[in-house]
């Protein structure tokens, strides 16, 4: 899980890798089937980028057969 | 920028290319126009001298009956004919004076200041361009900065230009020239100024889009 916006009061963490690890998939394999560059797919599952279009959140819930909600989750100041 | 859609392509070589051969040009033209309007205008005010007078003197009836034309020598010379066979003239006379020289140097400072400006602006307006050219890079902090430099010292310039100016027509003239005369057809109106405040208001109205898109290219950074 990582935080998006680490300096914002409240955060989006993505959960690329858990949902990566339960359906066996490796990064390249994502990489390969949404066609996101490796780099882009380890930034966003590293909570480095700071928007994902709906575009591409489309295509990984096709590809990883899943819903948005399984890839981010909000979490507020306090959590 | 992380983001696998197209990246943006590079500055537009096109048009880049195209302004870049104008500052050259422009750059091409002001040096030897820079150093001829110095030039002229030392030459002109040291030429140029205190204003001619029209003094009144008098002069033999005869003399002026000589230098009326033809269809007109009866009537001018009757009408002023008086009783002692002299009429009235005049003269142009120009007082010799010492003057020139300030005139000169007064006309130099109004001049030759704004000149330099405007040369100093277009080489940084030519070295910033190259720079964009050769970094592909129009939306950068150093683009801004580069514009709003250019800008100021044009606004700068200008402002300059016409309170030296002002100066000159108020305060150094009065000292350097005779009395009654003018310095209107020695000194340079304010066209060049007024130009130099447009292109300054233009460079710092193109720096603020430039850093309008540099941080809108901000904010897209980061989007996958």
């Amino acid at each position: 899980m990582s935080p998006a916006e680490p300096d914002s009061g409240h955060r989006i963490e993505v959960h690329l890798d858990e949902v990566l690890a339960a359906r066996g998939m490796t990064l390249t394999e994502l990489s390969h089937r949404v066609r996101v560059t490796v780099v882009n797919l380890s930034l966003l599952k590293n909570g480095h980028v700071k928007a994902i279009r709906f575009s591409t959140l489309v295509k990984l819930c096709e590809v990883l057969e899943c819903q948005p909600g399984d890839l981010l989750s909000y979490r507020g100041p306090g959590g | 920028m992380v983001d696998d859609e197209p990246e943006p392509g590079p500055v537009p070589a096109k048009w880049l290319g195209l302004f870049q051969v104008v500052v050259v040009l422009g750059l091409i033209a002001a040096v030897p126009l820079t150093a001829l309007a110095a030039v002229q205008a030392i030459a002109v005010a040291a030429n140029a001298g205190p204003p001619v007078i029209e003094m009144p003197v008098p002069v033999a009836a005869e003399a002026a009956a000589r230098a009326v034309p033809d269809g007109y020598a009866q009537a001018a010379v009757s009408a002023a004919d008086g009783p002692t066979g002299v009429t009235g003239g005049s003269v142009a006379v120009r007082p010799e004076s010492s003057a020139q020289p300030g005139l000169a140097a007064v006309t130099a400072l109004v001049t030759l200041p704004g000149l330099a400006v405007a040369l100093v602006v277009l080489v940084l307006l030519y070295r910033l361009v190259n720079r964009v050219g050769s970094d592909r890079d129009l939306f950068s902090a150093a683009t801004v900065h580069g514009l709003r430099r250019c800008g100021g010292l044009a606004l700068g310039g200008a402002i300059g230009q016409l309170a030296l100016t002002l100066v000159c027509y108020t305060a150094l003239w009065p000292l350097v020239a005779p009395a009654g005369s003018h310095p209107g057809g020695t000194l340079p109106d304010a066209t060049g100024a007024a130009a130099a405040l447009v292109v300054g208001f233009a460079l710092l109205a193109v720096a603020e889009v430039v850093r309008r898109g540099a941080r809108m290219r901000a904010e897209l950074e980061g989007i996958v």
